[in-house]
């Protein structure tokens, strides 16, 4: 707030020219000082803005003393004016009742007269300086505040984005037959919303790890045109729901970019998420990727809502979609085109907004470089020259899960795909059945009771090497636990909820390692 | 046989899910998106019951304001989901009592 008007020294001295001499004195030396024609006048101008105050004694007269100890008293908790008193030769008993006059809250310099010119003006700059450090303090005070307020709307906020998909889900879930069976369509509404909560605790979850630096990006040569596929496939369904039809333009040659895949997946998948969102029924989202120069270029455009030409430079900043009401209808919280910014400049890239204003759509163009012909060449150098086939045998499979509600759905969803599968509900029981069962793959949760998932794979290797896929099932995805379960002799570290196609996929990579025992059954 | 029960309710998987659970309870119900939908179908056909999912707070709902001037009568026929009246999450029991409230 203040700008100069904090920075002035307001200056009260009744007797002859003092008050301009000191006037003059500090104006030399850099230092605005007004002055004031008694201690009354200084008092009412604290509130605006005082850097410091020079007092005479004499300006101290009993309603000086009242006024400024008043206006002393009323200052914001991080406000503390310097006063710098100059006193005569008067006892310090009179010093001292001049000080607790003012009340205690002040901070205080007294210099005896006569006044050398330099003292003064130390005296002044160094109160200044501390008025300095307090005006800091004050607009950090500011800032947490801020922060409080927007972390309060976004509680509030992902409060009501869990409302909706909840509901959707409760009400589906109640529209079972006579035999509790539910129905292709009510069955689709739940999985969906199951996968847009997921999507949005993911996002959130790699949100706050991106900013925190702790995202970890896995690259390796991919094709851009074959993310963005899989990307798209994973957007069809909400794509059909809404009507939109989706438009692929994607150059006839292969886009190489050094670029973690599940990040990328992640990128396109978001852009696609908000297009799809703000494109009402009946209107069109058109995929374009090509090459420009030395980068791959995806453009995501749409002829939905569009963005208002004050919205558009905020648009990738944290919960921007807050104050939007179109986006809070639909269910938007504003994390997800963070996350895209924060992931596309980790990859070193660019990502803009483009729209014509309300109601005449937008585009979103993400620019990532093209990799490099040695990359790829590292890339071929380093390709495991084993290439293991899809096997689609079945397999006999232990689930360790102590939510039984998780268990029996994950071992119902692995039986209909023909797999063997038993599951037991703690660690100790889990070990067991491993060594009983001797099962091609073990799904093992890490938090378990009696023996955890780590001391599990631990145990379950020391008796049988390699010959037992281990998989950890947790809810921490974080690096670290990763980490600690591979060093703890699991194959795999797949994070909850665990889709079924995710562990089919791993199956694919991890052939019967037994195909002997598998030949008896 | 009774009119139909509008439902107005812009997050599609719950509206389809609110049409089922109203249809089990052999309600016939009617959905849509957006407050203009809701009423071009209030202006052009019967309803015995409103279903709403508010865009603004009940003082400025466009839904909200059209029955208070139009249609006063339906107003006590209609069920807010929200905070303001049937809290989301909600099963389809308690919905379908508060339509019967009606």
């Amino acid at each position: 707030m203040n700008g100069e008007i904090g920075d002035r020294v307001l200056v009260a001295a009744p007797t002859g020219r003092d008050a301009d001499l000191i006037c003059v004195q500090l104006g030399a030396a850099g230092i605005r000082a007004e002055k004031k024609e008694n201690a009354v006048a200084i008092a009412n101008e604290i509130a605006e803005g005082v850097g410091a105050i020079v007092l005479t004694e004499e300006a101290l007269v009993p309603d000086g003393l009242a006024a400024l100890s008043r206006a002393l008293m009323r200052q914001p908790a991080w406000s503390e004016v310097p006063l710098i008193l100059l006193t005569g030769e008067t006892s310090l008993t009179s010093k001292s009742r001049m000080v607790e006059g003012l009340d205690g809250r002040t901070n205080i310099t007294l210099i005896d007269r006569p006044v050398r010119i330099k003292a003064l003006v130390s005296a002044a700059q160094s109160a200044l300086r501390a008025r300095q450090r307090q005006y800091e303090i004050r607009d950090l005070m500011v800032q947490l505040e801020n922060r409080l307020h927007e972390r309060d709307k976004f509680l509030a906020i992902l409060g009501h984005e869990l409302r909706n998909p909840l509901s959707a889900i409760l009400l589906a879930s109640q529209m079972t037959d006579g035999d509790g069976k539910l129905d292709n369509e009510h069955a689709r509404i739940i999985e969906r919303q199951s996968r847009h909560l997921t999507q949005l605790v993911n996002d959130l979850l790699d949100l706050s790890r991106v900013v925190t630096g702790k995202i970890i990006l896995k690259p390796q040569v991919v094709d851009l045109r074959e993310v963005a596929a899989q990307s798209l496939r994973m957007i069809e369904s909400a794509a059909q729901v809404q009507r939109v039809a989706i438009t692929t333009h994607f150059v006839n040659e292969p886009v190489p970019i050094h670029a973690d895949p599940v990040r990328v997946d992640q990128i396109v998948n978001n852009l696609l998420t908000n297009a799809v969102k703000y494109t009402p029924a009946g209107g069109h989202i058109d995929v374009t990727i090509e090459k420009e120069d030395a980068n791959a270029v995806i453009r995501v455009g749409d002829d939905g809502v569009g963005i208002a030409p004050d919205r558009i430079d905020g648009i990738f900043e944290m919960f921007a979609q807050l104050d939007n009401a179109i986006g809070r209808a639909q269910g938007g919280m504003g994390i997800g085109l963070a996350l895209v910014r924060n992931l596309v400049n980790l990859h070193g890239g660019t990502v803009n907004a483009k729209s014509d204003g309300v109601g005449k759509g937008a585009e979103f163009v993400v620019t990532i470089p093209l990799a490099t012909a040695e990359m790829q060449a590292g890339e071929q150098k380093q390709a495991a020259p084993e290439v293991r086939k899809p096997s689609a045998a079945r397999r006999r499979i232990v689930i360790v899960e102590d939510n039984h509600d998780v268990r029996d759905l994950l071992a119902l969803k692995l039986r209909r795909l023909g797999h063997d599968v038993s599951g037991v509900g703690d660690g100790v029981e889990g070990l067991k059945a491993i060594v009983e069962t001797q099962p091609d793959l073990a799904l093992v949760d890490l938090g378990l009771p009696g023996m955890d998932g780590f001391e599990v794979a631990r145990r379950a290797r020391q008796q049988f090497g390699n010959d037992v896929v281990l998989v950890a099932v947790s809810g921490f995805g974080q690096p670290d636990d990763k980490r600690r379960a591979l060093e703890s002799g699991f194959d795999e570290h797949i994070t909850k909820p665990a889709d079924v196609h995710d562990i089919e996929s791993l199956l694919n990579r991890f052939p019967p390692r037994n195909s002997d025992r598998d030949a008896v059954l | 046989m009774n009119s139909p029960v509008l439902v107005v309710e812009n997050y599609a998987d719950l509206r389809a899910a609110i049409l089922s659970a109203l249809g089990r309870a052999h309600y016939d119900c009617v959905g849509v998106a957006t407050p203009e939908d809701a009423i071009t179908k209030l202006k052009a056909g019967r309803y015995s019951a409103v279903v709403l999912d508010p865009v603004a707070d009940l003082g400025h709902d466009p839904v909200m304001i059209f029955l208070r001037e139009q249609r006063p009568e339906l107003i006590r026929n209609v069920v807010i989901l929200g905070d303001d009246g049937l809290r989301k999450p909600f099963n389809s029991a308690d919905l379908v009592a508060r339509l019967r409230l009606r």
